[in-house]
């Protein structure tokens, strides 16, 4: 686990990407690069969950919680919607704003996610310059400088 | 109607309709109808209650199988009937007869030899077969697949009695008629026989209706019955015929019996009339006799010749047999007898012989009887004179004879073995015929019987009238005979030969009984060998047809293991492609991600460094990205299209289109466009799925009229039967007609990618969502001149789903 430094100004947002893909977690991070503070960078669902939880590597010393977590669905050892129910399901972390982003346009993994009570689910769509003005126009929601709307 | 259920039900009501004519023939006082005809014995009450009570129960059961009323009538019914039935053939067998078999009905004293309205044995024991036949019928007659042994047996049994009875019958000898116990009536008989066809019909097993012979084997079966039929009407018809003839020979040789011994014993008679005659005569010219008869007659009898002449006749009544000989004075004082006792003479004879004497000739005196011993006495009176045959009148000799010395026994004589045949001697006395001998049933019938002349139906009537030759008539005892009469010539006696007609019948009832075993064993072997016929054409057929059942039971086994296989095949296929898809869906577009995103990013952070060539060649790269991007979703959406489940729901199409129209249009072109979907029709189907269509669908005329000034999309809707009918027309360019088959398919184009954008899914989505909900879609277009596109839909719920 990385802690990525932060860039230039910094907005008080702590983000949590849970991204394995290389690519996808550059586009992502240059799709945050002047919205979020501080990024953290997990590379599967076991990971996030230790960090998230306290456990692990992370025994010794429980990092602070982050305001968002940006949840990739298709992940190593265990997926997005594994997480996600693991987050919702422990009153410490039940509350935490979880942002889905997949590539998937699958009705049961939109409606999956929704039961399981996800802040938001974001396509990651092929045309980035889309992705990147969908995420800004979200961002304030994510991030409660916005009054959340479903 | 099933065949065995119509034959159950015919011979229900023949021996309903039977035993129900009869009693209406009691109660109504008309005998023939339960009666055949007259002569014969009539339906006793007591029969034709059980006949009606025994059909009543069967039709019952026919008509209304399984029901629990019809099984306890026709087991009540069956029970009562055989008990009722056992009861009255012992009373019948032992000559009871009890008053209540007439129900109550007025039923006349019987005239013949049985009491009417009583039941007959053989009667009884046929309604016992019926009874317990009935008791062990199946519940369904329809239904039963298994043989019901304790039903068929009786009712076989019944139907080889009453056939049997009922051929007695024809042939004009019905059973029991001359025997001590009373004759089934013909119409019992009748009716039995269509009661036990019934009986024996509901018990025959049902075969399998599925496995009925086709018309051609029935065909085949109902020319084998006819052949039966045939063959039977043959027989039978050669059976009447033979008896017939037989009949008719039995009934000659009998009257040539009849006639030859009457030939026989008339001459024999005539010939001991002439052998008296003579014996008489050997008195009457007999010189030496008359030598001696002078003296003893004269007024001093000389001893001498007393003594000789005692000796004479003493001698000659013993060695030929006569009962007396005395020797009479014209006074007809008893001057010597033979033998020499005591016995007063007859004066009433000895009154009749003196008028003899006026006749100077010899005379018979015919039977009479003896006035002393009351015996029966034939005379020979011998006048004598002085010269012989001439001259003054001695005396006369009186020659008495007892016929049953050696008359009788030689007329009782017959000459062959018979238990009835018998010779009468008669003569007419006055109005009356007399019996002259004794007869063979009547020992004191000598002089004591007679008739009066009106009674012709008599044989010796007939005689004494003069008829001579073959006869039939009633004899003294009552009996029917065959007779042959004539007279003695030269006597005042007729001879009458005769035998009971049932002596004469007796060897045709012998033939008959043959005749009919002969019938029915050539019945038998005729049905027999046709119904092997029919049973070997019968098996080829159901051997045929249960190989082919065969074969189609195993193909179907296969089709549906093969179904069963290609099932699973199919669905571990389409489980296939759901993780193929999904897999798609995620790892296909992220290398496309990387591409267009990074391409990108260097056209923006690297802008400076890149020319115009440069920023060219990666606005191909990321253009061809996001193309591929979009066929991989038209990809899904078409593959989902084939997963996914319908949810139909009624869709208000004229509101769909507008929407989705307005959805899919710029606003530029909401400004550009003139649109009209009014008055559609609504259609019955997936809400999502057709908007689809009519998404894909104006998405086209969109992009296809582009490029004329005039853009024009209209939407036009009818409901043609169960469908409704949808038609999307523009103004666009058109296409070529030759081409519409290529239009629907998958990645198929008919314009070039720099001339207008899409992925060509398109329309393939269309069809497949068209299709699915069991519609047709179809294109028109002219080049230049625009397109219509028409598809449709169910126009409603088919029948049993719910609009939700």
């Amino acid at each position: 686990m990385n802690a990525a430094p932060p860039r230039a100004r910094a907005p008080a947002a702590t983000v949590l990407v849970v991204e394995d893909n290389p690519d996808d977690l550059e586009l992502t991070l240059a799709a945050l690069h002047d919205l979020a503070g501080k990024v953290l960078v997990a590379r599967d669902g076991v990971e996030a969950l230790d960090y998230l939880f306290g456990r692990g590597v992370w025994l010794a010393q429980p990092p602070p919680a982050p305001d968002l977590v940006l949840l990739d669905l298709k992940l190593p050892r265990l997926d997005g919607m594994q997480v996600l129910r693991a987050l919702r399901e422990d009153p410490r972390t039940g509350h935490l704003r979880v942002v889905v982003l997949t590539s998937s346009d699958e009705a049961r993994d939109q409606e999956g996610c929704r039961r399981l009570g996800v802040t938001d689910y974001v396509r990651k769509i092929v045309d980035f310059s889309l992705f990147r003005s969908e995420v800004r126009r979200l961002w304030p929601r994510w991030t409660g400088q916005a009054p959340e709307s479903r | 109607m099933k065949q065995g259920k119509r034959i159950v039900l015919a011979g229900v009501a023949a021996s309903a309709g039977a035993a129900a004519a009869a009693l209406a023939g009691w109660y109504f006082g008309i005998p023939i109808l339960a009666r055949l005809g007259a002569g014969y014995i009539p339906m006793a009450p007591s029969t034709a209650a059980l006949l009606l009570l025994f059909a009543g129960a069967l039709g019952a059961t026919c008509l209304f199988p399984g029901r629990k009323w019809a099984l306890r009538l026709r087991r009540a019914a069956a029970a009562f009937g055989t008990l009722a039935s056992l009861a009255l053939l012992v009373l019948s067998s032992l000559k009871i007869y009890i008053e209540f078999e007439h129900l109550g009905l007025p039923v006349p004293p019987g005239a013949g030899d049985f009491p009417l309205g009583h039941m007959s044995p053989a009667t009884a024991l046929c309604l016992m077969l019926a009874g317990l036949s009935l008791l062990a019928a199946p519940n369904d007659p329809e239904q039963s697949s298994e043989p019901t042994p304790w039903s068929l047996l009786p009712a076989c049994m019944l139907v080889a009695a009453s056939g049997v009875m009922a051929l007695a019958y024809i042939f004009g000898s019905p059973v029991l008629y001359s025997g001590g116990h009373i004759p089934p009536a013909a119409t019992t008989v009748a009716a039995l026989f269509a009661l036990s066809v019934a009986e024996a019909s509901a018990a025959w097993p049902r075969r399998d209706r599925s496995l009925a012979p086709d018309r051609a084997g029935r065909r085949e079966a109902g020319l084998l019955l006819l052949t039966f039929l045939g063959l039977s009407a043959g027989i039978l018809g050669a059976g009447q015929l033979s008896y017939r003839h037989y009949e008719q020979h039995s009934r000659t040789e009998a009257r040539r019996q009849l006639d030859a011994v009457a030939e026989l014993k008339v001459s024999e008679l005539v010939q001991w009339r002439e052998e008296r005659l003579a014996d008489a005569a050997g008195f009457f010219d007999n010189p030496a006799f008359l030598a001696l008869a002078r003296p003893a007659l004269s007024s001093a009898p000389d001893a001498e010749a007393l003594r000789l002449l005692q000796g004479w006749i003493e001698s000659h009544q013993r060695y030929e047999n006569y009962n007396r000989i005395a020797l009479l004075d014209p006074r007809g004082i008893e001057r010597l007898a033979a033998p020499a006792d005591a016995t007063a003479p007859d004066s009433a004879l000895v009154h009749d012989s003196r008028s003899v004497l006026a006749a100077r000739e010899i005379t018979f005196l015919d039977f009479y009887r003896h006035a002393p011993d009351g015996g029966i006495r034939l005379g020979l009176v011998v006048p004598i004179f002085d010269q012989p045959g001439a001259g003054q009148p001695l005396g006369f000799l009186l020659l008495s004879m007892d016929p049953a010395r050696r008359l009788y026994p030689s007329l009782l004589h017959w000459p062959i073995p018979s238990r009835s045949a018998e010779t009468q001697l008669v003569r007419r006395e006055g109005n009356e015929a007399l019996i002259l001998n004794e007869l063979r049933f009547d020992k004191d019938a000598a002089l004591a019987l007679r008739f009066s002349l009106d009674r012709t139906e008599s044989p010796a009537v007939a005689a004494v009238l003069g008829q001579s030759g073959p006869r039939e008539g009633v004899d003294y005892r009552g009996v029917s005979v065959a007779a042959d009469t004539r007279a003695v010539p030269g006597s005042p006696w007729f001879l009458v030969t005769q035998m009971d007609l049932a002596e004469v019948s007796a060897p045709l009832r012998e033939r008959l009984w043959l005749t009919v075993a002969l019938m029915a064993a050539l019945l038998l072997g005729a049905g027999g060998g046709l119904g092997f016929l029919w049973r070997r054409r019968a098996l080829g057929f159901y051997r045929e047809r249960l190989a082919a059942e065969d074969t189609i039971a195993r193909l179907n086994a296969g089709l549906e293991q093969r179904v069963a296989e290609r099932t699973v095949q199919l669905e571990g296929a389409v489980h296939e492609l759901e993780t193929f898809a999904y897999s798609v869906s995620h790892d296909l577009r992220a290398p496309l991600r990387a591409i267009e995103g990074f391409a990108g990013m260097l056209a923006q952070d690297y802008a400076a460094v890149l020319d115009a060539e440069g920023h060219r060649l990666l606005a191909v790269v990321r253009a061809n990205a996001r193309r591929m991007d979009a066929l991989i979703t038209d990809l899904l959406t078409l593959s989902r299209l084939t997963r996914s489940e319908l949810h139909s729901a009624r869709i208000d199409m004229s509101a769909l289109a507008g929407e989705v129209f307005r959805a899919v249009a710029s606003p530029q072109e909401l400004q550009a466009v003139s649109f009209a979907a009014d008055g559609l029709p609504e259609a019955w189907g997936d809400p999502s799925l057709v908007r689809q269509v009519w998404s894909n669908l104006f998405a086209n005329a969109l992009k296809f009229s582009r490029p004329k000034p005039q853009r024009r999309i209209l939407v036009e809707g009818r409901v043609a039967g169960a469908m409704a009918v949808y038609t999307v027309s523009d103004s666009g360019v058109g296409f070529d007609q030759a081409y519409v088959h290529k239009l629907f398919g998958a990645f198929e184009r008919l314009h070039r990618l720099d001339e207008f954008e899409g992925t060509g899914i398109g329309l393939a989505i269309v069809k497949r969502i068209v299709q699915r909900h069991g519609g047709q879609v179809l294109a028109r277009g002219t080049p230049g001149e625009g397109a219509a596109f028409t598809f449709s839909l169910p126009a409603r719920a088919p029948q049993g789903a719910t609009g939700a």
